[in-house]
């Protein structure tokens, strides 16, 4: 069967640039990673991975430790790729291994803190601690990740992302009440904490 | 949100000053006042006087979208202080929002790194078997080999791996299974450890034998086995099978 073996593998040429590997599309390239390809993977990544950063660095604003999450979830994403069988879209299930990621991430962190005493990243100080010059922005960041780790995903993958309710109910496993419940507390807290810097 | 339209009280009488300041004294004269711990926000209480949820306000400034009720909006004094200091209390996070957020330049690199050490024994073997095919992991296929060898009398512990060939036949004989014609891409793929290798497979296995038999025919049955065994169970032809024999426990002399 060679034209069909032919037609079913990604061209070699993938990774060398000289097929615009915009005009594949994500189920084709996710068809062929599953099957093994390294090259179709890797266009995946190049495609995806500034939105998995980007989550990763709204959920702790801090960059290095969205490196380390956005690493984590994308290898984590080839590993499990076998299980994948496309009931969501290929970025919605990427944002819902980021997700898990970050919130693994934060959760370490906390222990951390609580076994050693040490204190707290930068990402995890309050807004109030920050002094006036480092300004608003700084403390939008800083009360962005004060916020519990539910409501500020919640809000970061709806407000910041543009997902829909019923999308962010699919990356956090809850249902759309539960995700409208967690954006409202979130706007309120950010609007409480934000007030005073107008 | 038609619940909280009707839920709504008379509009305002008109009042002296300005509605701004009229409404932030009112806001904390007029409202019962909820424990700090609760209150959704320091100056505002959670329904303005005119009966309109601040809920619904600041789903309004948040998601930028029309108000619930145009009509009431434009003439109440509340709603617009509201909205007013709402708007300006949620600017930052509009801006945050479109604040360009790109990934360093080498995350892809690291990950294609560990991703590449993870492929190298993450290919598959397959066995076209229309109207579809049958892919079987080569740890898989390492399982059934080591089991099959394992079980031959004479060898105390094996460990081992599977390889794609080196060399794709066009067909083998013997199993009467035809290999796939393998693409350029795809040696590429194998060449790394990678993709998808056709129905053949190489098995290397490494034994300590109980030095009870000669090792060459101990090599010989562990072939045999193993070809019975991937066959049978993977539909696989194994078209070679390499023994390494790297120690023996002989039996005490008596």
């Amino acid at each position: 069967m060679p034209g069909e073996t032919d037609s079913a593998v990604v061209p070699a040429a993938l990774d060398a640039a000289t097929v615009d590997a915009a005009t594949v599309e994500d189920e084709e390239l996710v068809r062929e990673a599953r099957r093994g390809s390294v090259h179709a993977f890797e266009v995946l990544v190049g495609r995806h991975q500034d939105r998995v950063f980007r989550l990763a660095f709204r959920l702790t604003a801090d960059r290095a430790a969205a490196q380390d999450i956005a690493q984590e979830a994308l290898v984590a994403a080839w590993r499990g790729l076998p299980a994948f069988r496309g009931d969501a879209s290929f970025p919605t299930w990427l944002y819902r291994i980021t997700q898990n990621a970050a919130r693994n991430h934060v959760t370490r962190q906390r222990v951390h803190t609580q076994t050693t005493g040490e204190e707290p990243a930068a990402a995890e100080q309050q807004p109030e601690r920050l002094t006036e010059n480092k300004g608003r922005t700084a403390a939008l960041h800083a009360a962005i990740a004060a916020l519990p780790f539910d409501q500020r995903a919640a809000l970061v993958l709806y407000q910041f992302e543009g997902l829909s309710y019923e999308q962010c109910a699919e990356v956090l496993g809850v249902s759309m009440s539960t995700v409208r419940g967690r954006i409202a507390r979130a706007r309120h807290g950010l609007l409480t904490t934000m007030e005073p810097w107008r | 949100m038609t619940g909280t339209t009707a839920g709504r009280g008379p509009h305002p009488a008109t009042t002296s000053g300005s509605d701004t300041e009229q409404l932030t004294a009112d806001s904390a004269e007029d409202f019962p006042r909820m424990p700090a711990g609760q209150r959704p926000l320091r100056g505002f209480p959670s329904r303005l006087r005119c009966g309109v949820a601040l809920d619904e306000l600041i789903d309004q400034v948040a998601d930028d979208r029309a108000p619930q009720d145009p009509a009431h909006q434009r003439g109440c004094p509340y709603c617009r202080a509201a909205l007013s200091e709402l708007h300006e209390i949620w600017a930052p996070v509009a801006s945050l929002i479109d604040e360009p957020i790109e990934a360093p330049p080498s995350l892809l690199g690291s990950v294609m790194e560990r991703v590449g050490a993870l492929a190298a024994n993450n290919w598959h073997a397959v066995v076209p078997d229309p109207p579809g095919r049958t892919s079987t992991a080569a740890w898989v296929i390492a399982v059934i080999a080591r089991r099959a060898a394992a079980a031959v009398p004479g060898v105390i512990a094996v460990t081992g791996r599977v390889a794609p060939p080196v060399v794709v036949l066009d067909s083998d004989a013997s199993t009467g299974l035809v290999a796939e014609p393998v693409p350029t891409s795809r040696q590429q793929d194998l060449a790394a450890g990678t993709g998808v290798a056709g129905a053949t497979v190489v098995v290397s296995l490494v034994l300590t034998a109980d030095g009870t038999q000669p090792l060459q025919v101990l090599a010989q049955r562990v072939r045999e086995q193993v070809i019975a065994h991937v066959r049978e169970l993977a539909g696989l032809a194994v078209v070679e099978v390499d023994v390494l024999v790297e120690d023996v426990r002989l039996p005490p002399v008596s």
